[in-house]
């Protein structure tokens, strides 16, 4: 059976996020205005999804009620993927750590503490090989490093251990000034998620979009203005 | 045995994690990760002056000054359990092993002085505060032995109440503010600088009642003194707690998905 994620009629109601730390005075103000409202989404598996639209459109908030965290006040919501991720910010256990020493933290949080094992020496491999840097930049405390190295520190850490997730939400997750290192990333994700299922992205970098993404979904005036090829969506939001 | 190397696998994990918890926050001071331990060696080193010579407080010094240092491990977990939920958490740790090993070990790294300066309290037992007790060796190795189990019990509730209260801080971050209030409350009503039995059934009922930490240390005095008479009344609202614990956040994992909802917040 195809995993499969549909949202029907749905409607989200400000006073949900109201414990969100939106301040006081304007989750009062805003007790019964939409966020997004008569939403009708599919999402098709083995897909990358991105997610457009103006600052304060919804789109995390999309993100967060495809993800389950938010829940619609009416409508349908169906999802029946095993395992979902969604992640918003690259992963690092300690920025006071170098990177081996991160890369140690986290995989003894994902498997154990043996660090003469194959699997072990093998997702070092892949951790060094997705950082692209050498491994002085490696010994070094991130919190010493330049945004730009720990965007790649954080990017490879996340993704040597995504395995087995059956839908993947990256929420302006990317935000490398290199240019090499964007699309060698973009090539990365794709091919992981090829292998995890569907994939949705939400950024404000339009290359990004297209160099990623399958179909997009247009957010405007609190509704999904359009879902479509994504060269076509990018237009369209391009002329909005 | 499968389980045996799962639990030492686990315990194992416990201990490398927190070593990475001491690095990070140590990295930058000239005597680094010595300063964990230099920290409550100074406090006691303070108590055990204050009470034993200044205050003449006898035996009690000692009691006194076991007390606060396992005080100070609950306490510095508690405050700092406030904290340890963050979005990034969500990254790493979606699965009940892996949450319970980065909680272990967040509570462990408070813990760990108190494992180190368990021996040194013994000698410090035997030269200043022997008088009243007159311990041989042997009896004093034994309380020695007595502390070693005790704590990784300690650690257990501690666990037990460390994931609902982060939780909750994340729902209402003023607890935050509240915690260390309440924690100095507990300390003075915990009888550790003295014993709540007045005789009046109706305050010690109240301190020993609602004190969750009350237990812990009528244990610590149990351990130290030959014959104590640990109060019953306050081992109630520790069990309360955990049954209410364990039904609303551990049973079934439920904690996982709390966690996984109050992440994202904030």
């Amino acid at each position: 059976m195809d995993n499969k994620l549909i949202i029907s009629n749905g409607n989200f109601f400000y006073k949900n996020v109201k414990t969100y730390n939106l301040k006081k005075a304007e989750s009062k103000n805003n007790q019964n205005s939409l966020v997004l409202k008569n939403l009708n989404l599919e999402l098709e598996s083995n897909k990358i999804y991105g997610i457009i639209g103006k600052n304060g459109a919804g789109k995390s908030t999309l993100m967060k009620l495809l993800f389950g965290i938010l829940k619609l006040n009416s409508g349908t919501f169906i999802q029946n993927y095993n395992r979902v991720k969604l992640l918003d910010s690259p992963n690092f256990y300690h920025t006071e750590l170098n990177s081996f020493d991160n890369f140690k933290a986290i995989y003894i949080l994902e498997n154990n503490d043996n660090f003469n094992s194959e699997d072990y020496q093998n997702k070092l491999n892949t951790f060094k090989y997705l950082t692209q840097l050498s491994e002085s930049e490696l010994i070094k405390p991130i919190s010493n490093l330049s945004s730009g190295t720990k965007s790649k520190i954080g990017f490879a850490l996340t993704f040597t251990f995504v395995e087995g997730i059956d839908m993947l939400g990256l929420d302006e997750f990317f935000n490398f000034g290199d240019k090499e290192f964007k699309e060698f990333s973009s090539n990365v994700i794709k091919e992981k998620i090829n292998h995890v299922g569907t994939a949705v992205i939400v950024s404000h970098s339009m290359e990004l979009i297209k160099n990623i993404c399958d179909k997009t979904i247009l957010i405007h005036n609190s509704e999904i203005n359009s879902v479509d090829d994504t060269n076509e969506v990018v237009e369209k939001y391009l002329n909005l | 045995m499968f389980y045996g190397n799962k639990l030492l696998n686990f315990l194992s994990s416990i201990r490398e994690l927190s070593k990475f918890e001491y690095k990070a926050l140590h990295r930058k001071k000239f005597f680094g990760v010595i300063w964990k331990f230099l920290n409550p060696l100074f406090m006691m080193t303070i108590y055990s002056i204050v009470f034993s010579y200044l205050y003449s407080g006898g035996n009690r010094g000692f009691v006194i000054t076991i007390g606060i240092l396992i005080f100070s491990g609950i306490s510095s977990t508690l405050n700092s359990s406030t904290n340890w939920l963050q979005p990034k958490i969500l990254n790493f740790s979606e699965s009940k092993r892996s949450l319970s090993i980065y909680f272990f070990s967040k509570i462990y790294y408070n813990f760990v002085p108190i494992f180190y300066l368990l021996p040194v309290m013994v000698v410090v037992q035997q030269v200043i505060f022997n008088s009243g007790f007159q311990f041989t060796l042997i009896e004093s190795f034994t309380i020695y032995l007595k502390f070693i189990l005790f704590i990784p019990a300690l650690i257990i509730y501690c666990y037990f109440l460390t994931i609902p209260l982060s939780i909750m801080s994340k729902k209402i971050p003023d607890l935050k503010e509240l915690i260390p209030h309440f924690l100095r409350v507990v300390l003075y009503m915990s009888p550790i600088l003295w014993v709540a039995k007045t005789n009046n059934i109706i305050l010690d009922t109240i301190i020993q009642g609602l004190n969750p930490f009350y237990f812990i240390f009528e244990i610590t005095n149990w351990i130290i003194y030959r014959y104590y008479d640990i109060s019953q009344i306050s081992f109630i609202l520790p069990i309360i707690l955990l049954s209410f614990n364990y039904l609303y956040y551990f049973k079934k994992n439920k904690f996982v998905i709390n966690i996984r909802e109050v992440s994202y917040l904030g």
